[in-house]
């Protein structure tokens, strides 16, 4: 395998890293457990 | 209530000082639930920029109409010729104050009505800028514990399960996310029945003085005092006066859930057709569709302003502390 290739194959698995890093903490945050809703009200019944 | 739950939806209050604010917000697009004057509601559904529907009422009763203590009137007819302070043109106080008038043969301009900033009518009242208001809670009571107000009627002895305000999702909400929406109607339907049928236990997030876990979870924390009482309308009376709800003292939120325990009703929160075609009659006959007059070929009925089924479509559990736990 020659350099230029072997540089290439490194970069692409450094790629694919980060974005299976980022998958996985995009995952875990989509994963916070509760959503939110603003209900709007005025302080009377 | 389902705030202090520890899994499901976080239902975040959003306190507004004015209903034009908070309308502006909903048009605008950056508010998809509020609770609202029941008439202003249709007018949205009928007239505004988003399409709104009612999907549950926020409570019944709950109104009175006050006069100053040292005042002569005993009867809506001696408030012939007088001012009375009202919180809005659509609101359903305005209506019930049409149906006085006519029960007391009133003629349009014997009584002036005015619109007013409800948080503001006690002070008004006791200034002599009018003769009397009506308003929702606790701007009745406001005028009672400070001495020199009193109520001259509830609305419960006049119009029995008397509607206020609604809770209105817009239509955008409804359709990209049913389940939030159900979820947040089964909670208010559940806090509901808490409310007026619930046993002393705590809801979670709530500890009585002295009592306060070494690690009492997260959300927001409410100490009852000592003497405060701990019936499910004690504790409600501390989380409601927290500062991100109605940022309000406690003592006077008590006395509007105790001074009488029906002043106000948590209960029979479930839409009914005829109650509210009844609230529609009166504001077509007041105009209140002006924009867009319900015609034959351009008709409005309940099923265009109302969705009923998020609250048929289940029960929610409330988050309550166990008995042993206290």
């Amino acid at each position: 395998m020659s350099q230029s290739v072997r540089l290439l194959t490194a970069f692409v698995l450094f790629l694919g890293g980060i974005t299976l890093a980022h998958g996985v903490l995009n995952l875990a945050w989509l994963e916070e457990p509760r959503e939110k809703l603003f209900v709007g009200h005025l302080p009377v019944t | 209530m389902t705030e202090h739950s520890e899994h499901g939806t976080q239902f975040v209050s959003k306190k507004y000082t004015s209903w034009p604010a908070m309308t502006e917000d909903i048009n605008g697009g950056t508010l998809h639930a509020a609770f609202i004057l029941a008439p202003l509601a249709m007018v949205m559904a009928r007239e505004g920029d988003v399409p709104v529907k009612i999907v549950h009422l926020g409570h019944r009763d709950g109104t009175a109409i006050v006069v100053r203590k040292d005042s002569p009137y005993e009867s809506f007819a001696d408030l012939r010729g007088t001012e009375m302070a009202i919180p809005h043109r659509y609101a359903n106080q305005r209506i019930l104050i049409e149906k006085l008038k006519e029960d007391f043969g009133f003629g349009d301009d014997e009584i002036t009505l005015i619109d007013f900033n409800p948080p503001e009518m006690p002070a008004a009242l006791e200034a002599g800028q009018f003769e009397s208001y009506i308003v929702g809670e606790p701007f009745a009571a406001k005028a009672e514990v400070d001495g020199f107000g009193r109520v001259l009627y509830f609305t419960k002895d006049i119009w029995p399960k008397f509607i206020s305000c609604v809770l209105i999702v817009t239509q955008e909400l409804i359709d990209t996310d049913p389940e939030l929406v159900a979820e947040l109607v089964q909670g208010i339907s559940a806090s509901g029945k808490w409310l007026d049928e619930g046993d002393e236990r705590l809801m979670a997030g709530v500890h009585r003085e002295g009592h306060i876990p070494v690690d009492p979870g997260r959300g927001a924390q409410v100490i009852i005092p000592d003497g405060f009482g701990t019936s499910p309308r004690m504790q409600a009376a501390m989380i409601a006066s927290q500062r991100q709800y109605y940022n309000q003292d406690p003592e006077l939120l008590k006395w509007v859930l105790s001074r009488p325990p029906d002043r106000v009703r948590y209960t029979e929160l479930a839409l009914a057709r005829d109650e509210m075609e009844e609230i529609q009659r009166y504001a077509e006959r007041l105009g209140f569709f002006s924009r867009r007059p319900v015609t034959a070929e351009d008709p409005f009925g309940f099923d265009d302003y109302c969705d009923p089924s998020f609250a048929e479509s289940g029960r929610r559990p409330l988050p309550l502390q166990p008995a042993d736990g206290q």
